[in-house]
């Protein structure tokens, strides 16, 4: 292939480059002590050890890591329904279908106020509940909002989530041949027994795709809980954000630690996530291209 | 059959309460506790929206730096698609990993290492920082779409243009774009949006030199303020699919190669 064509990629790796290679490869040293503006220039772990012990940040991490794993198992679970239900229906309901996904184009800061005013003590649900009788007055509405448990953060999460994933697997759904699935009936496997050892196989390499993309994506993400999150229990983007923020550039180190920590969670739940992908029915065969 | 029809109806319904939510919000003028609805309507909210200093600065600027920054993606993402398609060094798994990097590590990292980095190259505060940043995370959404297009397109139809004496650059305006509209549009359109709802690395790299919709928006959801906030929603969601019908306008419409038709 002739060298000019390497003209082609030059941009992408020149961009890639300045962002993830310099900025990161800066954060880290930053992290491990190399701080000249400061004037640190000792390597030392002494940050990490700081973060690790601190409680506050790793509860922050634990935080963040349950409402991860759970808008994403949700999502990837209740998306899967939406789309084996779509696809049967689809094609009959095509307004409706295209209701349904109208949450993907909707940013989630404006999905967060959404979901804000319906789910605060004065929002829709509490007035609903108050009509019919099920509450007395606006304080005996459950806290939903900035609650410790953030159950308005994991259903913004899944609002806009389980539509993306139900159309995803539809698509890969509608590129199986069916045949698959008739071959398996006709043989007298029960519904269950087609959708556990034919379906499931044959998708869960998207599945765990979008694993990846949906974990990494919500462990990590800032705006959500910054809106809808309680103060005394903080997810970690939130904390690096309150550290970036502060004007002492002697916070940054222990700062840059926590990205470098967080980094390297994502990257180590992609890779074992895509690890159990291949290991499980249907995930050696994907690229033998 | 009729459970599922049930299901759609439910999902859609409630999908569609919260999206009327904001709607109500916006044009309510009283809406006390515990009203299901407005008793009050009028475009007290709008007005107050519209009296903000940085109402019209904040659309441009969105509209702008989304403008910049889809082209920019685009610039990037085709020819690395069409090297990436070519060449068969790296596997494919390699090649899709490099690529959702900046969807796997997460944001905030990235942006915090990055607004560092730029302080020392004064690029803080610049639009051109804040472009720059946004197309990182724009690309793996319009490498993947444009990958598949470039794989689906082959190499065949470029192949007989050079045969029959094309030069690349006449090969490209006449043959490749053409084909590759459909998915040049849905690429596009994507990457118009995400630049749009983009918080953090304007945030950061913007250093409140730059405000667009989002950072307007934000304070407002943070504090509850309804009424407002979901007249910025609104205007947010408008003003984006007036940018986004634009950019389908200008790369020519949703019809591909069937256009040519006439």
């Amino acid at each position: 292939m002739k060298k000019k064509y390497l003209l082609l990629i030059l941009p992408f790796v020149g961009l890639n480059s300045v962002v993830i290679i310099a900025a990161l490869f800066q954060s880290i040293a930053i992290s491990l002590g190399y701080y000249p503006v400061i004037g640190l220039r000792h390597l030392t772990l002494s940050y990490y050890f700081a973060v690790f012990s601190d409680r506050y940040f790793v509860r922050s991490l634990i935080y963040s890591l349950y409402l991860g794993l759970v808008s994403t198992v949700g999502a990837l679970a209740l998306g899967l329904v939406m789309a084996m239900a779509l696809e049967r229906v689809a094609g009959n309901h095509r307004w409706l279908a295209r209701l349904f996904t109208v949450p993907i184009t909707i940013p989630h800061i404006i999905v967060a106020l959404m979901i804000m005013q319906l789910l605060t003590q004065s929002g829709l649900v509490s007035r609903v509940a108050y009509h019919l009788h099920l509450i007395s007055s606006i304080d005996a509405f459950p806290l939903l909002v900035n609650d410790h448990w953030g159950i308005s953060i994991i259903i913004v999460f899944l609002y806009k989530e389980i539509p993306y994933v139900a159309v995803t697997m539809l698509a890969i759904l509608r590129q199986l041949q069916s045949g698959y699935t008739s071959v398996a009936r006709n043989l007298g496997a029960s519904r269950w027994q087609a959708f556990w050892h034919v379906t499931l196989p044959l998708v869960q390499p998207t599945l765990f795709t979008l694993f990846i993309i949906l974990f990494c994506f919500t462990f990590a993400n800032f705006e959500v809980p910054y809106i809808l999150g309680n103060p005394g229990n903080e997810t970690i983007a939130l904390t690096i954000y309150d550290q970036f923020l502060q004007p002492d550039l002697q916070s940054r180190p222990a700062a840059f630690a926590l990205n470098t920590i967080l980094s390297v969670i994502c990257l180590a739940a992609t890779l074992l996530a895509l690890l159990i992908s291949r290991l499980l029915p249907g995930g050696k065969d994907r690229y033998q291209e | 059959m009729r459970k599922k029809v049930v299901i759609l109806w439910l999902a859609s319904l409630m999908v569609l309460v919260p999206i009327v939510m904001i709607i109500l919000w916006a044009v309510a003028v009283k809406w006390t506790y515990p009203a299901v609805l407005p008793s009050q309507y009028g475009w007290l909210y709008f007005r107050r929206a519209y009296a903000d200093p940085n109402f019209w600065p904040s659309i441009w600027n969105s509209t702008v730096i989304a403008f910049v920054a889809t082209v920019v993606t685009l610039a990037i993402a085709l020819p690395a698609c069409r090297f990436l398609t070519m060449q068969h060094l790296l596997s494919g798994r390699l090649i899709e990993f490099i690529i959702y990097l900046p969807m796997i590590l997460p944001a905030i990292a990235i942006v915090t290492s990055t607004e560092t980095e730029f302080l020392r190259w004064q690029l803080s505060g610049t639009y051109l920082g804040v472009v720059i940043l946004h197309v990182f995370f724009m690309l793996p959404y319009a490498m993947q779409i444009m990958l598949e297009s470039y794989r689906k397109m082959g190499t065949a139809y470029q192949l007989t243009a050079y045969n029959l004496g094309a030069n690349t650059w006449q090969t490209f305006w006449r043959i490749t774009v053409p084909l590759l509209r459909p998915g040049l549009i849905a690429a596009a359109s994507l990457c118009y949006i995400i630049s749009y709802s983009q918080y953090l690395p304007t945030f950061f790299v913007g250093d409140s030199n730059i405000i667009t919709l989002p950072l307007l928006l934000i304070p407002f959801a943070n504090n509850g303020r309804f009424g407002v906030g979901s007249v910025y929603s609104i205007i947010f969601i408008v003003t984006s699919l007036i940018g986004v019908g634009v950019i389908t306008t200008i790369i020519g419409g949703r019809h591909g190669i069937k256009r040519q038709r006439n």
